[in-house]
């Protein structure tokens, strides 16, 4: 100690004599020259036991170099290393999706946030969907206890006023390892089927704004890529955790990982999720209340559900079961160099949840169950990187569900070969894109069938449907001048049944000002995909003789069969005009069976934005956007149960027929036609998001973030056929996070975070009983839910054992603020999870 | 600048100073220094700065960007970052000929035959110095570099 004192004043001796020639240096330049002195620097006095890390943080490497060892040393402790991985948090982290490449996300051109596996761990976030509340611009919802709906800004339940799963996202590209799994029926995706632990999560990137230049379809509103561990350790990676919580939550999580030779890794990982419902009621349409299943049993519900759905409405789940899932996969892992990387990937899962998805006639929520296997090879070897994956199984989107059957075995493909040309300046990625996809119903419908002995029931696609694209596209990325970064990208896609080859692009502008400020503009257009539901929707359901159609009060869709049991409801039933159809029949048709052009709905964003590395201790994002969308597609009904007995015929010029293709006079009728079909209705968004990170002292982390938008909605066809202008209320005008980490010391984690959302109303699917503005105003209420505001408070406290191995807590929606986050869904409650982490 | 590229300042300036503590061979005094980094890591931009700046004796530094465990051979240190680690094996044997200073950076490596070792004591940022493996390899190691380090 005295050695390095001595050794210190000499320096110190030193510096303040090189400060005072400087010094004495600048106050003549000033004389002389007074603009330069605001250039000149000064160097400080550097008092090695007296230094703070900030004066630390502004010595120049010349100043650095001259140090001896040991005095590094000691400002190496000053700095310390806990501060990098707290700060890693927020801005300084890789990502590869924006751009394809590794790259900071202060340098992404792109809206762009990530979130580490650190991240992950810290919040204390036991479902991918979870860890999305940490990042900015994203409109989680949870519909029952571990279940979620995720809307990248926002475009949710648009149009409005439609059936349930029109309000599930289905405009955004989530992939895992940078291969979509959004599912292929209508685009959205299913959380739940994720084959991947949350312990082998390396990170999620997640870029907002239409991308499909840059990855195919459905990019619309965005962009998330889950990255999987790929680099392990020397030896053996294992990471377990488990952990159990109120409502009989069982959560599992393995990741292990180790080394077979010099060049090749196996890992595997795992996951097991268990959760009952929060609740023991469930929205009912019929009723317009949340009822218990003892409620429901006495009734309407049940009645009504003899004919279209197999009671009881929950089938592989127990009826208070919210979610049940197991997933396992296996990775090879082959890089021979640090350029060569070559990935085999082989998964399955099993999943059952009950949410909101595919409605029935009693409810919003069904449940779905998935048993799929996935296989990939994924390939970079230098500047080329192809992948290959095929996915396989069964699914049913509503269980129990008869009319129709929408249960079906699936396959799809996806193939993707891309080649980066690096010019210097300029860098070429050109690419070319194969994706295709079968759904067969056909096994399901005979077994129904058979089942019910009744040849009329049909399934949703009726048989073996296909979609296939073929795309190819080119992205430039010019750095005339080492700050200065232009972009342009386009593709073209090529779908199956779909005349038209569908452009997309994105023009990019940023510019880095001393690796402390980056501005960016950009301007993309991005479509969305061509899907089985929306192409091959075939489903012709004639429902029995005697069937009354419209006795509300919550909606109109709602059937039930006369029935002395019924007798109570009768003076619900209105009688002007009478609601009784005879020999109703449902129809849902794709575009492909009606022989109209299905027009793909697309998106064009023009957007700027700012990010600033204010300090070491402050940085800040900011973007601000404006979105149009057009051409979206829907069930379009044509016909109005108050207003006669119409045939298809007449309204839309087709054939009439029934399911078993006999025509058939009119008047007979009653039909509900309901075609996948373009709507007028174009949708804007104008908004803005910002994002501030803050670390105090060493071990704290503050993230503040939120989004304030506005969505108006021109040409929205109401029930009457008039198209309307309106400003649509779905979609919170504000929601954001706020969330810190402490680390006090190194055993210690200790999260607290908050997701808020404001506002927002629902509008389902209504018809009026008669075409009155009071039928239709008493119709419409029936249909819409308005969703309060509400805070999502977590918090997390964790203990390190030994090495990697923790205990922890967690508490979520900690304000006890119980009410549901989506249109009619469950009530969510407050939850508690405790766990132990085995790591080394 | 980024508290993540701060660390990887440190660590270059580390690793400079590691030169004026270790001797190498008369053989490999003439042309220019050659520090290897094993694989893409934000160090090399640290280390070019250095190089810019600095020499090693009369020898100019240049950093090489190494893509094989092969090619470590021809450099006078290697650095093998964090995410490179399982390449440490390969790397010492071969250099197994030459006098390489092989330094890694992940707790544990110091066994596997590296003579330097980066490891974080308590949120600290500190090294591991193996005289052994150093010697090994037919460098000489001056003592005070052993103190300054947790020798091994």
């Amino acid at each position: 100690m005295k050695k390095l004192n001595n050794k210190q004043l000499k320096m110190n001796t030193n510096m303040k004599n090189i400060y005072l020639k400087k010094c004495v240096f600048a106050v003549v330049s000033m004389l002389i020259m007074m603009i330069s002195v605001t250039l000149m620097a000064q160097e400080p006095v550097i008092d090695m036991n007296d230094i703070s890390r900030e004066e630390v943080l502004e010595l120049s490497y010349d100043q650095l170099l001259n140090m001896p060892l040991e005095d590094l040393m000691k400002l190496a402790d000053i700095v310390g290393v806990s501060m990098e991985e707290l700060l890693q948090l927020a801005m300084n982290k890789n990502v590869s999706t924006a751009s394809k490449k590794m790259e900071t996300v202060f340098e992404s051109p792109l809206s762009t946030s990530v979130i580490t596996s650190d991240e992950i761990r810290l919040s204390g976030a036991t479902t991918v969907a979870e860890a999305l509340r940490l990042v900015p611009g994203l409109i989680v919802r949870e519909e029952s206890n571990g279940n979620y709906d995720i809307h990248i800004r926002g475009f949710d339940n648009v149009p409005p006023e439609n059936f349930t799963h029109f309000s599930e996202n289905m405009i955004s590209l989530i992939m895992l390892d940078g291969i979509p799994v959004y599912s292929n029926v209508a685009g959205g995706t299913f959380w739940e089927t994720l084959p991947v632990s949350i312990n082998q999560i390396d990170r999620i990137d997640v870029v907002r704004g239409p991308s499909s230049a840059l990855y195919g379809p459905n990019a619309v509103s965005g962009v998330i890529n889950i990255v999987t561990k790929k680099q392990g350790d020397d030896n053996f990676d294992l990471d377990f955790s488990q952990r159990v919580g109120a409502y009989n939550s069982i959560v599992g999580d393995l990741y292990a990982s180790t080394r077979i030779s010099d060049d090749l890794r196996v890992s595997i990982g795992g996951r097991y999720d268990i959760r009952d419902r929060m609740t023991d009621k469930q929205y009912e349409f019929f009723s317009g209340q949340y009822r218990t299943f003892e409620e429901q049993e006495t009734g309407i519900v049940n009645i009504t559900a003899i004919d279209t759905f197999e009671g009881p409405f929950f089938q592989s789940l127990p009826q208070e079961r919210s979610k049940e899932v197991f997933a396992g996969n296996i990775n090879l892992i082959y890089s021979p160099a640090y350029d060569v990387n070559i990935t085999a990937t082989g998964s399955m899962q099993s999943s059952s949840v009950n949410q909101i998805f595919f409605e029935n006639i009693a409810t919003p929520y069904s449940v779905r169950s998935s048993n799929t296997g996935f296989g990939s090879i994924n390939a970079n070897v230098k500047g080329l990187s192809a992948y290959f994956a095929f996915q396989g199984g069964t699914q049913d989107l509503s269980e129990g569900m008869v009319r129709p059957v929408i249960e079906y075995d699936m396959q799809s493909l996806n193939s993707n070969v891309e080649y980066l040309i690096d010019l210097g300046k300029l860098a070429l990625l050109p690419a070319v894109n194969y994706q295709s996809a079968s759904y067969d119903d056909k096994m399901y419908i005979q077994d129904m069938r058979e089942s019910k002995n009744d040849q009329n029931i049909d399934g949703l696609f009726g048989g073996e449907k296909t979609t296939s694209l073929f795309g190819g596209s080119l992205r430039a990325d010019y750095r005339p001048i080492e700050n200065l970064r232009l972009i342009a990208a386009g593709r073209f896609d090529k779908y199956d049944y779909i005349e038209e080859y569908y452009p997309s692009y994105q023009f990019v502008a940023s510019y880095n000002l001393n690796d402390k400020h980056l501005f960016r503009a950009l301007f993309s257009k991005a479509n969305r995909g061509a899907f089985v539901g929306d192409l091959h929707a075939n489903f012709r359901n004639p429902i029995i003789e005697g069937l009354v159609v419209g006795a509300i009060p919550a909606d109109s869709y709602n059937m039930f069969l006369m029935d002395p049991q019924l007798a109570p409801f009768a003076p619900l039933l209105p009688t002007d005009p009478p609601p009784i159809h005879y020999n109703f029949t449902q129809y849902y048709l794709g575009s492909n069976n009606t022989d109209r052009e299905l027009k793909l709905m697309s998106m064009n964003m023009f957007e700027i934005g700012y990010r600033g590395k204010i300090s070491n201790q402050f940085q800040i994002e900011i973007e601000g956007f404006i979105s149009n969308a057009k051409d979206f597609d829907a069930l379009v009904s044509y016909t109005h149960v108050d207003t006669g007995y119409y045939s298809i015929g007449e309204l839309t010029g087709l054939p009439d027929y029934n399911s078993i293709g006999t025509p058939l006079p009119d008047t007979l009728y009653s039909e509900d036609p309901l075609y996948y079909e373009n709507l007028p209705l174009t949708a804007t968004q104008t908004g803005v998001s910002a994002t501030i990170s803050l670390s105090l002292a060493n071990n704290i982390l503050i993230k503040a973030f939120g989004t304030y938008q506005v969505t108006n909605i021109s040409n929205h066809l109401t029930v009457l056929g008039d198209t309307v202008d309106m400003e649509h209320k779905n979609t919170p005008s504000f929601y954001g996070g706020l969330t810190a980490i402490y680390i006090p010391t190194d055993k210690i984690e200790l999260f607290l975070g908050s997701y808020f959302y404001g506002a927002q109303t629902y509008n389902r699917y209504y018809r009026p009983l008669a075409p009155t503005p009071e039928a239709i105003a008493a119709a419409k209420a029936n249909a819409e839910d308005k969703i309060s505001s509400k805070i999502i408070l977590n918090a997390r406290a964790s203990y390190k054992v030994w090495n990697e191995s923790r205990i922890f807590v967690e508490g979520k929606n900690l304000l006890f603020d119980n009410s549901p986050e989506a249109g009619f869904g469950d009530e969510i409650k407050t939850m508690f999870f405790a766990g132990i982490q085995l790591g080394f | 600048m980024s508290a993540s590229a701060q660390n990887e300042k440190f660590k270059a300036l580390f690793l400079y100073n590691f030169t004026k503590f270790i001797e190498w061979p008369e053989s490999q005094k003439g042309g220019d220094f050659v520090i290897g980094v094993m694989g893409s890591s934000p160090i090399i931009n640290e280390l070019s700065t250095i190089a810019e700046k600095k020499t090693v004796g009369s020898q100019d530094i240049v950093v090489k960007k190494l893509n094989s465990a092969s090619e470590a051979n021809a450099c006078h240190i290697v650095y093998v970052p964090e995410n490179q680690s399982n390449k440490v094996n390969a790397i010492i044997s071969s250099v197994s000929s030459t006098s390489v200073l092989v330094i890694s950076d992940k707790d544990g490596l110091i066994s596997s035959g590296s003579g330097i070792n980066y490891v974080s004591v308590n949120g600290k940022q500190k090294f591991e110095v193996s005289k052994t493996n150093i010697e090994s390899t037919g460098l000489k190691v001056n003592s005070q570099l052993l103190s300054l380090g947790i020798s091994k």
